[in-house]
């Protein structure tokens, strides 16, 4: 799964996370930050790989604070480089509602935010 | 897109026929003087609106062949950190190789386990002004790192893994010391102005962000100073004259260079969405770039005077198409770049290097060079550095026994007039290898 590492362009991952168990350690809408909108926070992990700690994970579309398309680059959804990111996995802009709802289907929460019942874990 | 795989690329260029290999098309835009400079919010630099005719493609080369060599190329010299396998994380921190021609050093505390690199990306590594030590990184390993994995230990949000640590080996007694503990991502200046990026708390915890402030001494024992004013996630990069230049990470988002001129004197000097890459020899100059990964427009290189924020001339690169949809590549970025004299050379994440020279206030791309022998990774050639008299580009690669594997890394030494290329690799265990340089400028 291809994601951003919350780290520059040259950690050498070219954005791909490693496999394994992540868990998701908080969930909000309208989150309303650098990245806005609909999140799931990622847990930290350790790419043995590259040696490189990858951080700052995120699942979301880019979306304004109000989860809808804004006018601005990182608020609109531009195939295909709105997929590429810093430091989140990218969901399309018509998925993101599937997800959602995927998410409390297999046993995710509807809790908001990034206390009890988080973290969660999940494998991607 | 899979940047991993090999492909041939065809991409539309003027006049130039070209069998493989990337080819990247100028087009110079020379900006006009009477441009104004920013203002110090970073905001309001601006092109001039006089635009030179679209250049002619230029041609790349492809590096098949590659000679092997089992010594280091004199001129440099390397960390090499074995890769972890059966671990989490690796247990065995690395060695020093080609600093005044010895053989390798083992780096880091005995029996203390850690790796001597940042696992949050600053590849800064560097010799003193006097070449007697070598500053380095030490994480220090306090526990694995959690799996995650249904059975496995669970491990509580917070939970101190690693305590992150710069070092200091002097090289002609042996004596390897902490220079900072709680610290990471480091500078040093030519008259020995040493700046760091020090934890507000010292250890890295599970699942938090690292926070940090950035001090400066005088001297690598001197007084430290608090230069920035809010706590943050924060990467030193290298000092420019008398600033100190250092990204802002904020989580999710991308990097944004900051200057700092002494304490308390903090500001933004890019544009949103602009990326530093390198600094001229005489540091009043930085290259950067726009677009190309994440944005739906072409990458643009930028030549800026970082003190003003003015924009002096900037070169589109274009004409990277993908055969199979004949659209422009999205994921172009540049990884790393380095710059001498009046050359440049970039590393791009889709694989290969730029070659531009850079003469007065003209930008222009010379040459592409890509790298197809066997066991290279096209999408993986960074961490490049010119030669001091800029005839050779030194490149760290990764390697791999097929095309989607990863495995080691290897330093290749490109020779820009005759085109020879060299590799050699870290003997024994799979390593990463780090250049030992100093990005810093003037020198």
């Amino acid at each position: 799964m291809a994601g951003g590492s919350g780290s520059y362009y040259n950690d050498d991952t070219n954005g791909y996370l490693p496999s394994g168990w992540y868990s998701i350690t908080g969930h909000r809408n309208h989150f309303d930050g650098t990245i806005n909108g609909r999140v799931w926070r990622l847990s930290d992990k350790w790419d043995s790989q590259h040696c490189c700690l990858r951080s700052g994970l995120f699942i979301r579309r880019e979306d304004t604070p109000l989860n809808d398309q804004g006018t601005r680059e990182e608020e609109r959804w531009d195939v295909p480089s709105a997929y590429l990111s810093f430091g989140c996995v990218k969901v399309s802009y018509s998925n993101i509602g599937a997800v959602h709802t995927r998410w409390t289907d297999y046993g995710g929460s509807t809790a908001h935010g990034s206390g009890l019942p988080y973290p969660l874990s999940s494998k991607l | 897109m899979d940047a991993r795989r090999r492909r041939r690329i065809a991409a539309r260029v003027a006049g130039v026929v070209v069998a493989a290999g990337i080819v990247l098309a100028g087009s110079y835009v020379l900006l006009g003087t009477g441009g104004h400079d920013a203002t110090g919010d970073g905001n309001a630099a601006t092109q001039g609106d006089k635009t030179a005719a679209a250049g002619s493609g230029v041609a790349s080369t492809t590096v098949a062949r590659v000679e092997d060599t089992p010594g280091l190329d004199p001129e440099l010299a390397v960390i090499a950190v074995p890769l972890g396998t059966q671990t989490v994380t690796p247990e065995v921190s690395g060695k020093l190789i080609g600093a005044q021609g010895g053989t390798p050093v083992q780096l880091g505390p005995r029996g203390k386990p850690g790796m001597t690199l940042d696992p949050f990306g600053s590849r800064a590594t560097m010799l003193t002004t006097d070449g007697q030590k070598l500053v380095y990184h030490f994480w220090r390993h306090l526990r694995e790192f959690p799996t995650e994995a249904p059975g496995d230990p669970v491990v509580a949000e917070g939970t101190p893994l690693f305590t992150p640590t710069i070092r200091a080996l002097d090289l002609a007694t042996g004596e390897d010391s902490v220079l900072v503990s709680g610290a990471r991502s480091f500078a040093l200046r030519a008259d020995g102005m040493f700046a760091y990026a020090e934890g507000v708390e010292p250890d890295y915890r599970y699942d938090m962000p690292y926070l940090q402030r950035i001090v400066v001494r005088k001297g690598l024992d001197g007084p430290p100073q608090v230069w920035t004013t809010k706590e943050d996630r924060y990467t030193v990069l290298q000092w420019a004259r008398g600033s100190l230049f250092v990204h802002r990470e904020p989580v999710g988002g991308e990097p944004e260079l900051l200057v700092l001129d002494g304490p308390g004197k903090v500001r933004p000097v890019l544009p949103h969405g602009e990326q530093f890459i390198c600094t001229s020899s005489d540091g009043s100059r930085i290259l950067t770039w726009t677009g190309g990964a994440g944005t739906p427009d072409p990458l643009v290189l930028h030549l800026v005077e970082w003190q003003g924020g003015k924009h002096v001339s900037s070169l589109t690169l274009d004409g990277l198409h993908d055969p199979s949809t004949g659209e422009l590549d999205p994921g172009i970025a540049i990884t790393d770049g380095s710059w001498e004299g009046d050359r440049v050379v970039v590393s791009l994440n889709v694989g290969g290097l730029a070659l531009l020279s850079a003469k007065g206030d003209e930008l222009a791309l010379e040459k592409v060079v890509t790298f197809s022998y066997p066991q290279a990774d096209l999408s993986s050639v960074a961490d490049v550095e010119l030669s001091g008299s800029g005839n050779q580009v030194f490149a760290v690669t990764w390697e791999g026994p097929d095309v989607d594997t990863q495995d080691h890394t290897a330093v290749l030494t490109y020779d820009l007039a005759g085109g020879e290329c060299s590799r050699w690799i870290s003997p024994g265990a799979r390593a990463l290898v780090c250049l030992v340089s100093n990005p810093s400028r003037p020198r």
